[in-house]
């Protein structure tokens, strides 16, 4: 038995132009409208602002380093004579602010790291969305917007969790 | 224009691939097989344009019209003759002769002229 396709009630033309619509809005068009849409809604400016204060906020505060009198110093600035006797005694806290200045460094290394990789996060959450709700960004796109699903409307509750998920985690962050 | 080869000649229609003794021929018709597709891709890249006309920039929206400007014009103009025989029916249909619809139409005149002769020269 054969299959007639000129036979059919609808041209066999219809259907391919259908699902190369189809797959061009979920591959191409689609996501591609998406970031558009982002990025005229300024969502990268505020993913990022958002996640440099983050991590302002989570830096580390100093150790307070307890006061202890410099007695050597002390000693050195009432009785200039005594010279090498003040040189023997050691300054208690001058070891405590190495620590704390090393710490310092290594902080700021690490919120430059981190604050470099922002713009990476960002896109990376809007492709992790994208590839999340990739059946309402094509219908969106194919529909020409006339079809907006709820998760696209809202779709700053997406990225923000998108961004927290651990695909687009940023270096240095922890 | 005619894609092919349509020739009547002595009582005989030749196409590129088949010939048909006019006397045979029950129907001649013109379809324009790629209406409804080119239809639909202009309708699709109309309403994508339409939809998106504020975030896609001047060349995109010009080459989305040339394409529903070109399907348009392709569904419109592009047609099929069919030739179907009065002995073998409506499975002729694939031996059909694609073409614009215009060129086509004058054919139709003409081959259903020369089948009208070539029946009432048999019927005298």
């Amino acid at each position: 038995m054969s299959f007639d396709l000129s036979s059919a009630p609808f041209s066999p033309f219809l259907i391919l132009v259908a699902v190369g619509y189809a797959v061009i809005s979920t591959e191409v068009t689609g996501p591609e409208m998406v970031r558009r849409e982002n990025e005229i809604a300024g969502w990268h400016e505020r993913c990022q602002s958002q996640l440099s204060a983050d991590f302002q906020a989570s830096r580390r505060p100093e150790t307070a380093i307890p006061q202890v009198p410099d007695l050597g110093g002390m000693l050195c600035g009432v009785y200039p004579e005594l010279g090498e006797l003040c040189q023997l005694i050691p300054d208690p806290t001058a070891v405590a602010r190495s620590v704390q200045e090393q710490a310092q460094v290594l902080e700021d290394v690490r919120l430059a790291r981190a604050t470099s990789g922002l713009a990476d996060a960002c896109s990376c959450a809007e492709q992790v969305f994208t590839d999340q709700q990739r059946w309402a960004v094509a219908l969106y796109a194919a529909s020409g917007r006339l079809i907006e699903p709820p998760v696209l409307a809202n779709r700053e509750v997406g990225l923000s969790q998108a961004l927290r998920s651990p695909f687009c985690t940023v270096e240095g962050a922890s | 224009m005619i894609f092919g080869k349509l020739i009547i000649n002595d009582a005989v229609l030749h196409t590129h691939r088949d010939s048909f003794i006019l006397e045979g021929i029950k129907k001649v018709s013109i379809h324009r097989p790629f209406l409804s597709t080119g239809v639909l891709i202009a309708g699709l890249a109309g309403l994508f344009a339409v939809g998106f006309a504020d975030i896609l920039y001047p060349g995109e929206l010009v080459l989305l019209g040339s394409v529903a400007a070109t399907s348009m014009l392709f569904g419109v103009s592009l047609a099929q003759l069919r030739l179907i025989s009065r002995d073998l029916g409506v499975s002729e249909a694939p031996d059909a002769v694609y073409g614009t619809y215009a060129h086509l139409k004058r054919a139709r005149l003409k081959i259903s002229s020369a089948v009208a002769e070539a029946k009432s020269g048999c019927a005298s």
